[in-house]
């Protein structure tokens, strides 16, 4: 499940035409946002509020997509479609996938932020 | 700010220094990826509004009016599509060019996109390079309905100046013909035992056709017809200097006499061709009125009928050439007697060479059986139906060329009658 890297930079630089001061922005905000992010999807599971979670997850794919995290936009996109196809049975554990996903690609940014980008 | 369609520019700055960039606003409640997105079209050198959900979309749209619209497709209150359909529906927005922004690019959801008013889409996930080509593309479009709307609006000024000029022309060209409307004789008793009426309809606001009947000297009837070539404007001025001419005051003067004869051989002398090759033709009529004696002349004009009841009904007139044609030459007055009751008409051809649909003309036969066809009726009741018939068989209200019915009735006795209506 390691096996793809948790974000593929180069490809985000050239998305970001190398500016990586927006590449920076929007990391901060990302890591400050990330935590209400998850906390949401674990309220809308414990209630069984599909809609909720699919516009939740909706919002987290598109997040992650800036960042060409793709381990992360595949969790998010099948969290997402089985919310909308209220396919119940294996939710909790794609939610799970989401969860670690994410605290993989906020623990990559995080040594980004710090210990800036690698040359 | 519209580059050539064949040109794939990479910096959107270049050959654009001396125009402002080009304005997109950029509508979206996620505030990564909008942020993201915002800093990228900066980055290609776009200037950026942004707004965080649809009402303050459209807000914006109608307080800056952008080049471009970047909505997002899913959000809370009015989303992407939404937006769409309400820039569509207002009057003074719809024309602007908008892209719906998509997770994926999915055939539904650009159908659905499309038929709710979208004019393109852009994903979340594309590159650098989809995004400057796909805006570029956009702005182009813009540019050129912004353009359209441009000569629309430029094509409006000029129409109203136009309408405004031509309202102008009218209503000048009204003021002059109600001018030379002014000039006929007022139907009625121009003198004692003879009573008038005429018809009179040029086929543009003015004509080159007139007609005169006024006291001469004393016991003396002047009549004529006159008729200047051309249409329009030209020819009434042309008319009306003939009319000059045909004063009674400057004919005592010039002519030293009121005989047809003189009178036309004089005007021939002082109106020849014009150098654009016009012309007046002319008939002159003197009425003696205790003889009921008529003199007459012409120079090219056939015009004159007498409709006799009594007697025998004749055109007054004869091959002559028309004014001008041959300054040198000199016309001779001829004269017919009229009895009481007697009607002389006096008319242009315009109405006798009235044009059926199939283009056949009325005549002089048709025009003269429908005047005669009046005896029993009254002058006015005459002029009046001879103009309906001809209407008739025009099938129409306009005639091709001016129009002049002039009658004049000799009345019967001789103590001056009333005209009967």
């Amino acid at each position: 499940m390691d096996a793809q890297p948790v974000m593929d930079l180069a490809a985000a630089m050239e998305r970001f035409d190398g500016d990586q001061d927006l590449f920076l922005t929007l990391a901060e905000m990302f890591l400050e946002r990330s935590p209400a992010a998850l906390a949401a999807i674990q309220t809308a599971l414990a209630d069984q509020n599909l809609p909720m979670l699919a516009k939740e997850a909706h919002k987290l794919k598109g997040s992650a997509m800036e960042f060409c995290a793709r381990p992360t936009v595949a969790a998010a996109a099948q969290l997402e479609e089985s919310a909308r196809q209220s396919a119940v049975s294996d939710m909790a554990a794609i939610g799970e996938r989401v969860q670690a996903e994410v605290q993989r690609l906020t623990a990559a940014l995080q040594v980004i932020i710090e210990k800036g980008f690698p040359s | 700010m519209a580059e050539p369609a064949h040109r794939i520019v990479d910096d959107p700055l270049a050959g654009k220094a001396a125009k402002p960039m080009p304005v997109i606003l950029l509508v979206d409640d996620d505030q990564i990826t909008r942020i993201s997105m915002a800093g990228r079209l900066k980055r290609l050198g776009y200037r950026v509004i942004e707004a965080g959900d649809g009402i303050a979309g459209l807000a914006a749209i109608r307080a800056q009016r952008p080049d471009l619209v970047i909505l997002d497709w899913m959000m809370p209150g009015l989303d992407g599509p939404s937006v769409c359909e309400a820039i569509r529906a207002d009057g003074e927005l719809r024309s602007s060019q908008v892209v719906l922004m998509t997770a994926h690019d999915q055939p539904e959801q650009i159908a659905e996109g499309l038929s709710r008013g979208a004019d393109d889409f852009l994903s979340k996930a594309a590159s650098k390079q989809e995004v400057l080509a796909r805006v570029q593309a956009s702005l182009r479009s813009s540019a050129l309905v912004r353009e359209i709307e441009r000569t629309r609006d430029d094509l409006d000024r000029s129409h109203r100046l136009l309408s405004a000029k031509q309202t102008e022309l009218e209503s000048e060209l009204q003021s002059a013909a109600d001018f030379v409307r002014a000039q006929l004789p007022l139907p009625g008793m121009p003198a004692p035992g003879v009573s008038m009426q005429w018809a009179y309809q040029p086929s543009l606001a003015l004509g080159g056709d007139l007609f005169q009947v006024s006291v001469w000297g004393s016991e003396t009837l002047g009549l004529y017809i006159l008729d200047a070539s051309g249409h329009g404007v030209a020819a009434a001025l042309r008319a009306v200097a003939l009319m000059t001419f045909l004063r009674e005051d400057n004919l005592a003067k010039v002519v030293g006499s009121f005989d047809p004869g003189a009178i036309i051989t004089e005007a021939n002398h002082r109106f020849p061709l014009t150098q654009d090759g016009e012309y007046f033709t002319l008939w002159v009529g003197r009425l003696h009125l205790p003889s009921r004696t008529l003199s007459y002349a012409a120079a090219g004009h056939s015009g004159a009928f007498l409709h006799s009841l009594q007697g025998v009904s004749q055109w007054l007139s004869s091959a002559s050439l028309p004014l001008g044609f041959d300054p040198t030459i000199s016309f001779d007055s001829a004269t017919a007697q009229l009895l009481p009751r007697d009607r002389l008409y006096l008319l242009s051809d315009g109405i006798y060479e009235a044009p059926s649909p199939t283009g056949e003309l009325w005549g002089r036969d048709r025009l003269q059986a429908t005047l005669e066809s009046h005896r029993a009726h009254t002058l006015a009741h005459s002029i009046g139906d001879t103009m309906t018939t001809a209407r008739q068989w025009l099938k129409g209200d306009i005639f091709p060329d001016d129009v002049a019915l002039l009658g004049v009735e000799v009345l019967d006795g001789t103590a001056p009658a009333k005209e009967k209506s």
